[in-house]
């Protein structure tokens, strides 16, 4: 699936990627990365088949990458990917298609079920909150100086410069911390990895 | 009804006998379905925390099942982990489809991007190599083409019809089933060419050219592009439009039949706009905005002209 969505958005590798364009993909990339499997495993929970969970995942991302402009990284964009998952899984259960392809009626019922969980505003908060708890957690496990630096970059929206100066750090320093930071968050959101 | 059972229904631990019997007991009673909501939410949310650890179990299991399984070579391993990484091999053609009643976004290696309306076929190379950047289409999409001057971008449709462009956005229309294909263009410039007798069109922004199959000839005409465009957004907008064609729009959007036999209904010429509207609204609209009056027989709509 990942690698379906690089496939979209994948550039000749004989090319340089205008350095604008490589930190969207990058933070596209981190956005997946660290969302990905907890969004699967919430989404699971209220779709028919895992299938048809990975298919509203794939949609989400989509429309996540296609308004990478868009997304404020000031805000909450936890919270953010989680509403568009929620309302991805709504118009799922809601088309007609679905209905549709549903055997049964017990079917049916249980999609209905779902889809009015799913509307339930308190309900969707509790999970939300915890997903954004979770994401939260593995951003503070980072070593001090590249967490600081991370942060500054991919939540304050600061420019490396900016950063640089600041912290009174060369930009190289601040590359090389973000590009850590990637890393280690990789590694520690390895654990939510699906391993099949 | 016990809350034992409320929680195995979260857990999916019931038969399906027992599932049923509690999701309709769950449908009876408001109050409990509100807390059943609740309880799955929280049930979920802690799942997060717990697929940390099982996914690790999972996978060790899955591991030593494997090992059991392949008790062959390392290279028979080697072999099964890549095949369930790999990707497809490069170059194979990918083919999107859309239902009635269906939209899809898709996004190509180069990043143009397609919305592909509904009941329509997509197909394209996993990979742009040679000197052209080629798709087909069956239906309807909406086009906005990356520029590359080295690769023109070529959109084949079934009729032979070609539309060629180096950067640029574009509605194309060619369902089988209609009398016309429709290339309208909105920015930049695109050649459309009918290969048959090889005539080709240049069209520029506001343009629409028009083939008309049966007498095999082209037209173009200057238009206002939001009408061929905003389908994308769920608005239908029709100027002086023949029914036969919004009846063949309401089908494909909707997913349901007509039964019009009427050549003074097909050919009546429709002005209007649907801005999201559920099926009954737009037919309720007919009767208020046009001699046409509707009724509905085992889901299949006829239409009626008031004389």
């Amino acid at each position: 699936m990942h690698q379906l969505i690089n496939h979209f958005i994948k550039t000749k590798q004989n090319k340089t990627i205008p350095i604008n364009q490589t930190k969207t993909k990058d933070l596209f990339d981190l956005l997946y990365d660290l969302h990905y499997s907890l969004l699967f495993q919430i989404v699971k929970q209220y779709m028919p088949t895992n299938e048809d969970a990975e298919e509203v995942l794939q949609d989400v991302f989509m429309k996540i990458w296609n308004n990478m402009d868009q997304i404020d990284m000031n805000k909450n964009v936890t919270g953010y990917l989680f509403r568009v998952t929620r309302n991805t899984c709504l118009d799922f259960l809601r088309s007609k298609r679905h209905a549709l392809a549903l055997e049964t009626n017990s079917l049916q019922q249980k999609n209905l079920l779902n889809f009015h969980a799913l509307t339930n505003n308190t309900a969707s908060t509790i999970i939300e909150n915890e997903l954004i708890a979770i994401i939260d957690e593995s951003v503070q496990l980072l070593p001090e100086k590249c967490r600081l630096v991370f942060m500054k970059s991919r939540f304050e929206g600061l420019k490396h410069k900016q950063i640089s100066s600041e912290l009174n750090i060369s930009t190289k320093t601040v590359e090389n911390h973000i590009s850590k930071a990637i890393k280690h968050l990789r590694i520690s959101l390895r654990d939510y990895l699906p391993f099949l | 009804m016990s809350n034992k059972k409320v929680l195995k229904l979260i857990k999916g631990q019931l038969s399906p006998e027992e599932e049923k019997e509690v999701i309709d007991w769950l449908f009876n009673n408001p109050k409990r379905r509100e807390q059943y909501e609740i309880l799955k939410a929280k049930h979920v949310a802690a799942s997060l925390r717990k697929s940390k650890k099982t996914t690790f179990k999972k996978f060790y299991r899955y591991a030593a099942l494997l090992a059991v399984i392949l008790t062959s070579s390392i290279l028979t391993w080697h072999v099964v982990v890549k095949n369930s990484i790999s990707t497809i091999p490069s170059n194979s053609l990918v083919l999107i489809t859309t239902q009635k009643a269906e939209k899809k976004e898709i996004i190509l290696e180069d990043s143009t991007k397609i919305t592909l309306n509904a009941n329509s076929v997509l197909s394209y190379p996993k990979h742009f190599s040679g000197n052209t950047r080629e798709v087909a289409i069956k239906g309807e999409a909406f086009f906005e083409v990356t520029k590359n001057t080295e690769k023109p971008f070529i959109v084949t449709t079934e009729d032979g019809m070609k539309i060629k462009v180096l950067g640029t956005s574009f509605n194309v229309k060619s369902y089988s089933e209609d009398k016309n294909v429709e290339t309208t263009l909105v920015t930049g410039k695109v050649k459309v060419i009918e290969e048959n007798k090889n005539t080709v069109v240049e069209l520029s922004p506001s343009q629409k050219a028009t083939y008309i199959k049966k007498e095999d000839k082209m037209i173009v005409e200057k238009v206002d592009v939001k009408n061929f465009t905003s389908w994308k957004e769920g608005k239908l907008i029709y100027n002086d439009t023949p029914m036969r064609q919004v009846i063949k729009d309401l089908e494909r959007t909707y997913d349901l039949k007509f039964d019009v036999t009427s050549n003074k209904i097909l050919d009546y010429k429709y002005k209007g706009e649907f801005d999201n509207l559920d099926i009954k609204q737009i037919l309720d609209l007919f009767e208020v905005s046009s001699p046409i009056t509707y009724s509905i027989q085992n889901n299949i709509i006829r239409l009626n002209i008031q004389k």
